[in-house]
């Protein structure tokens, strides 16, 4: 049954399969990187600080940075081998760790909890946090935090995020289709660390092979179900993905466990399983590369890995092309071939060099309202935006805005929606954490 | 290697304002084509003139107070094209250039330039030529060599197919329902307009003709009722968001087009109707709006 | 001193409640005798409400000051309709209720100048006879645009058959575009004088 109760949403690159016809057929290879830079601050909360010294020989899976603050995420070495460089926090640029490669594949001494199905419910959490896992879906929110349930609440479902609405990406398509079992896995701890009953895997269904996997896998599994969404971006976003699957929506500046839901990716699922059931800590993952490059494919990568070394690998891209870490929706551009892969990189894009064309005057044909999937009225909140009343602009919805980039997509003037609201939210948070 | 760098999205919808403004030009050509071959030559110079004035009019604007030239996005061929196809055949070139410099001077340039006139441009200036110049504006030509002046068609009495076809006294566009329904066809394939508002328009003028005790679809059918609900009232700028206030603002379009004919001193209502739900669509957006995520739906302020 | 305070006013309210103490002279001005006479009787107005004002100012106390305004304003505004009643009967006439109605609404925002400042009897004579100029010119050249173009003739004498003139401009429509075409002409070619907050 095709269900999609969400509102809204565009259909990109329609035409051409969202781009992902170049790799959705393509397994994982594997990548081996020659040294990694790893950044302290691919999670939502503050930085990690750095436990390791320039000159220090390390093991895969070392803990390198330890989490800060509350919202903070462990980070473990992705490879084995020489610390070249610790980097300290500057001018914009991350705290980083960098690793050079002496390719023995060393890994530190795991301490498993037990298999998901029977181990201690309690030790699911620790397990997780010492594992350093944050969402590998982009957004990078530190999933130990999402497993703490606040006091009343009760998780009555896990959501697992298989839909990979984005354009070009692949990755956790693959990955339900070569994994499914670590993935369920994965699912099952979840349950049973937040005592949820249900637990459903929402796959858009531009991806019939993951979703026979997946419910292969699924079978006996008591509570567990593969839910099939129809295909429309941004399926996968999260407030999106709790209306299709639950009906429900998540109250306005609450999070999903407000609603009784907690929404994980498949990729990072994938990681919870590992955690528990191997102690592996989150220091790969699977990334998609395509786009004008010879060789699309899609690549298991060491966290850290400089994009440009994966580019060459799949036969080099043009000077000045333009590289985005993720799709064409909402992914940022890589400022140069340093730039390195995250937990939450879910694919490497390469377009060719060309100027955003320049935006018009707005005609007001009301085509941004129609598609946006949180029910606002962007050209009235760029309207506010540009006039310089923030405050209208607050109240009429923008801090509801999810930066999807539905409006931007769809705008014949070509108007800059989303990244608007995105400095228009940055300065309203500045300001209310002023008072 | 340095990347070149720029925001997302990165792939954008391949409908630009322009694209959208040539399907309006090429929904009008059966209706103006049909109109030329009714009436010959002046209306074909009519026509002309007033979107020759229309895109010199923005150009020049657009020249000499500096702002980036835009004529290529259409829209003021689009009112140019517009405006001459509601005025008589008869009407004096002169008069449709100064009509149609008017609607993109004052209506849309004065007030902000595209996407800030408050009332459609086209339908503006053909209110101000027709308190300007009440005569030659009101002077229908029958279809064919003579150009014989007559009553306006309402008060007339004329066979179906040809009201339908076009073969009545009128303004240039407005004769020919099949043309029109012809441009209507195109603009909802091409997704340019929604069915809303012409249908919405339609029903409340039958709606209205009904409860007057006059032929709803005579109503229909005579006049510019069809025209501007294609091509008039659909206007992006002037009209509501995308949504129920759309069908409201059609209602209120259709059934005030009748009351106007009805009981207005003019015999053509639709002009003044629409011109009306114009100064009330900001009170439609305002009242009528969409529920946000995660937002109950009277508590809507953050 | 005098272009100092010479427009205390405007600088209080700007140019826009100026232009609507005139505003309803439109619904008359529809030829350039018409608004040369109107505009005469305000400047009248203007001149004489501004002179009784300042004759009795300073016996006036504070709480009677706004009573006084408009009496003086009312007065001066009575006196001019009653004039022109007598010099130009159908002039008077077609322009009824309006005459004494915008000479009223002139005189009125002229005299605020009046408690302003430490003032002379020349100096507000002379700046309300400058305001009223000022109407005076804009009522007229209005009226006489409306006349060519609205009906087309000036001053009565008309101005050939074959001239379709525009009729809207006779209207309240015209008549109000008219008013706003001559505001934004005052504003491009005074970029200076505007400043920040300074309203109209």
């Amino acid at each position: 049954m095709r269900k999609s109760r969400f509102w809204g949403g565009v259909h990109p690159l329609s035409g051409a399969s969202s781009g992902k016809a170049p790799t959705r057929a393509l397994p994982v290879e594997q990548f081996v990187p020659k040294s990694v830079r790893i950044p302290m601050n691919m999670h939502l909360g503050a930085p990690s600080s750095p436990i390791v010294r320039a000159g220090e020989r390390v093991k895969i899976g070392q803990l390198i940075g330890e989490a800060v603050g509350a919202l903070g995420v462990n980070v473990h070495a992705s490879v084995s081998g020489l610390v070249t460089e610790v980097r300290q926090a500057k001018d914009g640029e991350p705290a980083s760790v960098a690793i050079e490669n002496d390719f023995k594949d060393e890994w530190v001494e795991l301490h498993p909890v037990g298999g998901v199905e029977d181990c201690d419910p309690q030790a699911i959490l620790p397990a997780i946090q010492a594992a350093g896992l944050s969402g590998m879906g982009g957004a990078g929110f530190p999933t130990h935090v999402k497993m703490c349930i606040p006091c009343g609440d009760k998780c009555e479902m896990v959501i697992l995020n298989g839909a990979e609405c984005e354009t070009h990406l692949t990755s956790d398509h693959r990955l339900m289709v070569e994994e499914p079992g670590r993935v369920l896995k994965g699912l099952v701890a979840a349950m049973r660390a937040f005592s949820a009953e249900k637990g459903v895997v929402a796959i858009e269904d531009n991806k019939p092979d993951a979703v026979e996997a997946m419910r292969g896998a699924a079978l006996g599994k008591s509570g567990v179900s593969v839910m099939l969404l129809a295909t429309r971006y941004p399926q996968g976003g999260e407030k999106q993905l709790i209306q299709a699957v639950a009906g429900r929506e998540v109250p306005a500046g609450k999070l999903p466990i407000d609603a009784g839901v907690v929404v994980l990716n498949v990729g990072t699922a994938a990681a919870i399983a590992d955690a528990v059931e191997l102690g592996k800590p989150l220091v790969e993952r699977i990334v998609t590369v395509t786009g004008r490059v010879a060789h699309p494919m899609n690549l298991r990568v060491p966290i850290g890995t400089s994009v440009g070394e994966v580019l060459d690998y799949c036969g080099g891209v043009e000077p000045n092309a333009k590289v985005v870490l993720g799709g064409a929706m909402m992914g940022g551009c890589a400022a140069d071939s340093g730039a390195p892969v995250t937990k939450g990189s879910g694919g490497i894009v390469v377009y060719g060099p060309g100027e955003a064309p320049e935006p018009t005057p707005c005609i007001r044909c009301g085509r941004c309202a129609q598609v946006c999937p949180i029910g606002l009225v962007p050209y009235e909140m760029e309207g506010y935006i540009l006039s310089k009343q923030l405050h209208a602009a607050e109240e009429i919805g923008v801090m509801d805005c999810i930066l999807c980039g539905c409006c931007s997509y769809m705008c014949p003037a070509r108007r800059r929606l989303a990244p608007e609201f995105h400095d228009a939210r940055g300065q309203i948070q500045a300001e209310r954490r002023k008072k | 290697m340095k990347f070149f760098v720029s925001n997302p999205p990165h792939v954008l919808s391949p409908v630009t304002t322009r694209r959208l403004m040539l399907n309006v030009v090429l929904a009008l050509v059966p209706a103006a084509a049909m109109g030329v071959y009714n009436f010959g030559l002046p209306a074909l110079l009519v026509l002309l003139a007033s979107s020759a004035a229309a895109v010199l009019t923005e150009l020049l604007w657009q020249a000499c107070t500096h702002k980036p030239l835009r004529v290529d996005d259409l829209s003021a061929l689009v009112t140019g094209l517009l405006l001459g196809l509601t005025l008589p055949p008869s009407a004096p070139l002169w008069m449709a250039a100064a009509g149609a410099a008017f609607a993109i001077l004052v209506v849309k340039q004065f007030f902000g330039g595209i996407g800030c006139n408050f009332m459609n441009p086209a339908l503006a200036a053909r209110a101000m030529l027709l308190i300007s110049w009440p005569a030659a504006m009101s002077g229908y030509v029958s279809p064919g060599a003579d150009a014989v002046s007559s009553a306006t068609p309402l008060a007339q009495n004329f066979g179906w197919l040809d009201l339908f076809m076009g073969k009545i006294p009128g303004s240039i566009g407005e004769v020919s329902k099949l043309m029109i329904l012809a441009g209507l066809v195109w603009l909802l394939a091409t997704s340019t307009i929604s069915i809303r508002i012409p249908l919405s328009m339609l029903a409340g003028a039958c709606l209205t003709g009904w409860a007057l005790g006059a032929n709803p679809l005579g109503e229909v059918m005579s006049g510019g009722l069809l025209f501007a609900a294609v091509f008039m009232a659909t206007d992006y700028v002037t009209s509501p968001r995308p949504g129920p206030g759309q069908w409201l603002y059609g209602l209120g379009c259709g059934a005030l087009t009748i009351l106007m004919r009805h009981f207005g001193s003019y015999p053509e209502g639709v002009t003044f109707a629409i011109l009306t739900m114009n100064a009330l669509v900001p009170l439609i957006d305002h009242a009528i709006r969409p529920r946000i995520y995660g937002h109950k739906r009277r508590e809507r302020h953050a | 001193m005098h272009s100092e305070q010479g427009t205390a006013s405007s600088k209080r309210y700007g140019l826009i409640p100026l232009m609507l103490a005139a505003l309803p002279a439109l619904a008359v001005a529809v030829s350039g005798l018409n608004g040369l006479v109107i505009g005469a009787a305000a400047l009248a107005a203007m001149a004489l409400a501004s002179l009784l004002l300042s004759l009795v100012w300073k016996f006036v106390p504070a709480w009677m000051r706004g009573f006084a305004l408009v009496l003086f304003a009312a007065t001066a505004a009575s006196m001019a309709q009653m004039a022109v009643s007598v010099a130009l009967p159908r002039v008077s006439a077609a322009l009824g209720l309006y005459l004494p109605l915008v000479a009223f609404t002139c005189a009125l925002t002229g005299l605020p100048d009046a408690y302003d400042v430490d003032h002379e009897l020349e100096d507000s004579l002379v700046r309300a006879v400058i305001r009223g100029a000022a109407y005076l010119a804009a009522l007229t050249a209005i009226g006489c645009v409306r006349e060519v173009l609205g009906a087309g003739a000036i001053f009565g004498i008309s101005l050939g058959a074959s001239f379709q003139p525009m009729r809207m401009l006779a209207l309240a429509p015209g008549g109000l575009m008219l008013a706003g075409l001559i505001l934004a002409l005052l504003r491009a070619i005074q970029p200076k004088r505007r400043k920040e907050g300074e309203g109209a």
